[in-house]
Order: C-alpha cells, then sequence, then structure tokens
C-alpha cells in the first residue's frame, strides 16, 4: 500500500536517546488517552480520575512514602524479570514464585517463631524467602535443560500449582488457616517479627532499601562481572555462546535461580512487611506488573527504579479511587495493560522509519 | 464406593463431562495449530479465551442473545488475531511479551466491566446455549450422551479433520506449512510470507475466542478469570500432540478426562482434597511436557519473525 504512494519502510540505524524517552513518554500518553476512553465508557470522568490518582500516590508526603512501599515488590518482580529476560529467558513465574517465596519463609516462621534476636530473626526469614522463589525458578530452569520444557510454559504452569497449593492450606483449620476466622487468611505475624519501619509514622519498610540496593547490585552484576557477561552474551547469540565454551544449561539454572529468588523477596516483604499474615491478596499479579515494569525500563535495572516507583503510585493512587469516584481499583489493569501494549509499539515503530523510495540502485 | 463409581451412569456423566470440558480447549489448539504451522506462536491464547467469554457477557448485559454474542466474540477474536499478528509479524515484538499483553488486557478489561456493570444493578445471568440433539443417534443407549451436545462442541470436534485436510491437502494449506518451516522459500515464490502469517493469527484469535464463547454459553454466571488456564492447556495440547492433528485430540481427551474425573468425583465422599483435583491438570501438564520430547513436526522458523535481508 505504501510502496504505490512512492514510500518505503526501512530500518533505522541509532536513534537518539533524548527520542528514544520522548516515543516512550508519547506512548505513555497513548496508553492513558484510551484508558480514559475506557473510563468514560462506564459513565465516568477520566480527568478527575486521573488526578484523583496522581494525588493519592504523590500529593503529600505519607502518600509518596507508601507509594515507595508499593513498588518495592514490584522492583524486586521487575529485577527477576531483568535478569531472566536479558538472558532471552522468556519466564513469566515471577508470580508464583513470589507467593512461594512468602510460602517457605511463612513455613519457617510456624517453625522458629519470633523469638530469635531481631537481626538474626529477619536474615534468616529474607533467606528464606529468597530460597523459596529461586527453587521454583530452579525448578522451571531444570526442566528445560533436562527435558527441554518451555521456559514460558512451565513457569505459567507452575504458578497456577503453587497458587492452589497455597489456597488448599488456606482453606482448612488443620493447615494455615486462622482457627478462629472464617476468611481464606492466616493467623496475624506478631508485631516484633514484622520488617522494620524505616521511617516512623510511615508503612515504608526495610523491603524497599533490600530492593533498591539489590537495582545497583545487579546493575553492577551486569555490567562488571563474568556471571554478567555471560548472560547478555545468551542473551544476544545463544548459539555462539555454546560455542564459546560457557555452560549453557548451567547458566539458564543459576539465572532462573536468582531471578526466582528476587521475586521470592517480594513475596517475603509482603508478607512481614506490609500484609503481616498470609492471604491470597499478598500480590495482586506484582509478578505480571513487574514484567511490564521491566519492558518499560527496557530491561535497565536502574531505570527499573524509576518505573518501579511510577506503578507503585499508580497502584496506590487506585485504592482511593472507588471511593471518590466510584471508578473499581481494577482499572490499573487496563492501564497497565495498555502501558505494555503502547510501549512495545512505539519501542518497535521507533525502530524504522518512512522514505522515499529512491529509484538508485 | 468403587462399584458406585463404576456404575453405568457415572461412567456416562463422566464420559460426557470429557466432552464437554474437551470443547475449548480443542478450539483454542486447533487455532493454535494452523498459527504455529505458519510460524507464529499465539501466546495470548489465554487472553483471546477469556476475551471470548467476556463478549458473550458483554453482548447479554447489553440485551443481546448468547448465540448472537459467540458471533460478535468471532469479531472480536479476528480483532485481537489482528492485533497480536501485527505486533509479532509486522513490528517483530517479542512474541511471549506480545501474548502476554494480551493476557494482561483480557484480564483488566474482564475484571474493570465485571467490577462497573455487573455491581449495580443485579448481576446478569447468560441464557444457556441449549444442546442440540442429533435425530437417531441420540437415542443410542449410553453412547447416545455423545450426540446430545452443545454445537460449539460438535464445531470443536468438526474442526479437528477439516483443519487437518485444510493443512494436508489445499494449496493454502501447504503455503502455511512452508511459511513455518521455510518463509524464504515462499517469499521467493512470490507470496507475501506476513500475510499468509496474519491470516494464521487471525484464525486463531477466533477459534480462541470461540472457545472462550462456549464456557460462557454454559455457565450463565460470569466471572474473571473464569478460563482458568484453559487457554495454556490449548497451547499444550500443541506442543503434547507434536503439532498434528489426530494426536493432539489424543492429548485434549486426556486432560479433559481428568477435569471429568474432578467434576464427577467431587460428588461423591473422598477423602481427598478438592484442589488436588484442581492442580492434576497442570500437573499433568508438566509431566507431558516433559515426556513428550518428540518434536520432530515442530514447524522449523516456530516464532521466528521472518524479514529480507
Amino acid at each position: 500500500m505504501l510502496k504505490a504512494l512512492g514510500f518505503e519502510i526501512v530500518e533505522r540505524r541509532d536513534v537518539h536517546p533524548l527520542i528514544q524517552v520522548l516515543v516512550v513518554i508519547v506512548g505513555l500518553l497513548v496508553a492513558f488517552a484510551v484508558s480514559g476512553w475506557v473510563i468514560s465508557l462506564t459513565g465516568n470522568d477520566p480527568v478527575e480520575s486521573f488526578s484523583v490518582m496522581f494525588k493519592g500516590a504523590f500529593g503529600e508526603k505519607r502518600k509518596i512514602l507508601t507509594t515507595l512501599m508499593r513498588s518495592s515488590p514490584l522492583l524486586l518482580t521487575a529485577l527477576a524479570t531483568v535478569i531472566a529476560f536479558r538472558a532471552q529467558i522468556w519466564s513469566i513465574g515471577q508470580e508464583g514464585q513470589l507467593f512461594a517465596g512468602a510460602m517457605l519463609s511463612f513455613t519457617l516462621y510456624r517453625i522458629i517463631g519470633p523469638d530469635l534476636p531481631r537481626p538474626l530473626f529477619i536474615t534468616v526469614i529474607v533467606l528464606t524467602g529468597f530460597l523459596g522463589g529461586a527453587m521454583l525458578g530452579w525448578l522451571a530452569g531444570w526442566l528445560r535443560t533436562r527435558f527441554n520444557v518451555d521456559i514460558i510454559i512451565s513457569t505459567v504452569l507452575l504458578n497456577y500449582i503453587i497458587i492452589t497449593m497455597l489456597q488448599f492450606l488456606l482453606y482448612d483449620h488443620k493447615y494455615w488457616m486462622d482457627p478462629n476466622g472464617f476468611y481464606p487468611r492466616s493467623i496475624l505475624i506478631p508485631k516484633e517479627a514484622w520488617y522494620p519501619i524505616l521511617i516512623e509514622g510511615s508503612r515504608l519498610h526495610m523491603g524497599f532499601l533490600i530492593a533498591v540496593g539489590l537495582a545497583i547490585l545487579i546493575y553492577w552484576i551486569l555490567r562488571k562481572t563474568p556471571y554478567g557477561y555471560d548472560l547478555r552474551a545468551l542473551g544476544a547469540n545463544p548459539v555462539a555462546t555454546q560455542f564459546k565454551g560457557i555452560n549453557v544449561n548451567r547458566l539458564i539454572l543459576v539465572t532462573m535461580f536468582i531471578s526466582g529468588g528476587l521475586a521470592g523477596l517480594a513475596g517475603v516483604g509482603e508478607l512481614f512487611g506490609v500484609h503481616h499474615n498470609v492471604n491470597l491478596d499478598i500480590s495482586p499479579g506484582y509478578g505480571y506488573t513487574g514484567i511490564i515494569i521491566a519492558m518499560l525500563a527496557e530491561l535497565h535495572p536502574i531505570f527499573v527504579i524509576l518505573a518501579a516507583i511510577f506503578f507503585g503510585g499508580l497502584i496506590n493512587g487506585s485504592i482511593i479511587l472507588v471511593t471518590s469516584t466510584g471508578v473499581h481499583t481494577s482499572i490499573v489493569f487496563v492501564i497497565q495493560a495498555l502501558v505494555l501494549i503502547a510501549v512495545l509499539v512505539s519501542r518497535a515503530l521507533m525502530k524504522y522509519r518512512i522514505r522515499r523510495i529512491s529509484h538508485v540502485s | 464406593m468403587l462399584a458406585d463409581i463404576l456404575k453405568a451412569a457415572v461412567i456416562i456423566n463422566i464420559l460426557a463431562a470429557t466432552i464437554r470440558i474437551a470443547t475449548p480447549l480443542l478450539l483454542g489448539a486447533m487455532g493454535e495449530l494452523v498459527a504455529e504451522r505458519s510460524g507464529v506462536m499465539n501466546m495470548g491464547l489465554e487472553g483471546m479465551m477469556l476475551f471470548g467469554v467476556f463478549t458473550v457477557w458483554l453482548a447479554t448485559f447489553l440485551g443481546g442473545t448468547t448465540l448472537m454474542g459467540g458471533g460478535v466474540a468471532l469479531i472480536v477474536g479476528a480483532l485481537l488475531g489482528l492485533l497480536l499478528g501485527v505486533l509479532v509479524i509486522y513490528l517483530k515484538v517479542d512474541q511471549t511479551v506480545s501474548g502476554l499483553s494480551i493476557n494482561l488486557l483480557a484480564i483488566g478489561v474482564g475484571e474493570y466491566f465485571h467490577r462497573m456493570l455487573n455491581v449495580q444493578t443485579e448481576t446478569v445471568t447468560v441464557v444457556l446455549m441449549p444442546d442440540l440433539q442429533i435425530p437417531f443417534l441420540a437415542d443410542i443407549p449410553y453412547l447416545g450422551v455423545l450426540f446430545q451436545q452443545n454445537p460449539y462442541t460438535y464445531l470443536a470436534f468438526l474442526s479437528v479433520p477439516v483443519v487437518a485436510w485444510f493443512l494436508r491437502r489445499t494449496k493454502y494449506g501447504l503455503t502455511i506449512r512452508s511459511t513455518g518451516e521455510n518463509p524464504r522459500a515462499v517469499d521467493t515464490r512470490g507470496i507475501d510470507v506476513g500475510r499468509v502469517r496474519l491470516s494464521a493469527t487471525i484464525f486463531a484469535g477466533m477459534m480462541a475466542c470461540l472457545g472462550g464463547a462456549f464456557l460462557m454459553s454454559v455457565t450463565s454466571r460470569y466471572l474473571p478469570n473464569m478460563t482458568a488456564g484453559r487457554g495454556w492447556l490449548a497451547i499444550i495440547v500443541v506442543i503434547a500432540g507434536n503439532w498434528k492433528p489426530a494426536r493432539m485430540v489424543i492429548a485434549t481427551l486426556l486432560f479433559a478426562f481428568l477435569g471429568a474425573l474432578q467434576v464427577t468425583l467431587t460428588t461423591f465422599e473422598i477423602p481427598l482434597p478438592y484442589e488436588l483435583f484442581l492442580v492434576m491438570p497442570y500437573v499433568l501438564a508438566l509431566i507431558a511436557l516433559a515426556l513428550s520430547r518428540v518434536r520432530s513436526a515442530q514447524p522449523a522458523k516456530l516464532g521466528v519473525p521472518y524479514s529480507r535481508e
């Protein structure tokens, strides 16, 4: 069709970083415009909704701190995505690994109780949570290296399996369900076992520091260590990596272990820092939001921090939305998905440009 | 108790449930097969199925009939297939992430409109689609239950030989298969690779949405995330069936039988947790994937975007 008009599409060689940022911003605006249209479809005012959301997320100091709290699990699941996707390992198991982390640390808590000295207790809990997610990630990696099962599919199945397992534990008084409760949730964890609060009077807990620290650590690992080099090599050219004598199978196992562990940390943080009991709402899809964030930040560990705070604000701002405007919180899921599509499209379009066909060969 | 389960009536129940549960899996898997044969992996199958569910519900909400909803679902499916196709084929976005974006959009849209529209007034109930009795065959003792099924079910089982014949025996079917194996050769013949793949992806979207439409047409109550992984199972059916329609039917029936056992056995007093049955198809799917090492018929260029160099 374009050809008839005398135009053709060619690949662009290099794009100025400023244009890259601009294109992503245009993509975001389009996503919000379409979300606004969805809001108006159900008879609500999109402009009012967005301004309520923004004020709810960044309007005052306490709200900003809560936004940061909401962004910590997102940052961790996004980092889990970064490390896997950089190696072209398409894991979408962050959601399940998050739950696995929370579940294993809760299991340990039930065994050792909250009586250990606090620094030791917190360390042990965090490590166990990492291990919980890491084992699930490793399992998917093992199925890939041993049995050639696609990581995408195995991680999705493991998500379903682990969440069903949690349902099983939470719907039975014999297991984790609060013996005096009617809802599928466990007993409350006593206050002395909670994550330490960073700023008095807010809900911002230690998990945020862990997440930001890990983002910097991963930035360093990817750039400066042999492992990071191998990882990026695997992502760039898997065949060449194999010929170079790098053990690809081991690399996949290690990467899935770390990626799962990062997602597991998000689960511990939500359990011991925010919810203080195990329930099915520990993650309203944080695993998937993490993937969107990682894509938005172009798999860069430092930009991921900014993107995670943006999405944390989105989630935090949506909470008051339903009471003040009547727009249900789930609009966030619509916005998130549209942001992902818009970013994918704008990134892809950026790689090409339209030019007049020149008849010189 | 075993004697109870082995009663003829119960066995017929399980048989009927197997056929019913197989319907959306088969519809989705047949669409996926065509797309994958052309070289496009439709990872948004789960989301497309969810959109099918949602469309039928929305059609009912807006005053339409269930059948009309099914018709609209076809259009929605085609549009979703088009979206995925443009992302994957022309913009060369990674297939996993494009699929994921459709899945997430489906979850978001389904949940949002459910909360906004359903709660205010009374809950909307979708009118069930009546079963279609095939004359004479439906009267066969015991096996007659196979011929008293939903129209969608006939469509699903009919689609297997049709798709198999189409891919094997027609010229366009051959083109689709070649596009998955060697797109360059197809391009050399002067056939537009992108257009072939796009048509296959649109077909996959329509079939996936039909699968979802079926679910809503037999359930009456809408719930977000009603598909509960059926789309993923359909993708697994294609892999476990080694991209061959006949084997895919066997794989589908196996999954469906397990689901049917769950539905039927929960009516008995069995000292096993309900969640065990719930989780069984997923575990079985993992085992099936691990054991089905034969990938002989996997299209060579599956998931690889084509560009003229």
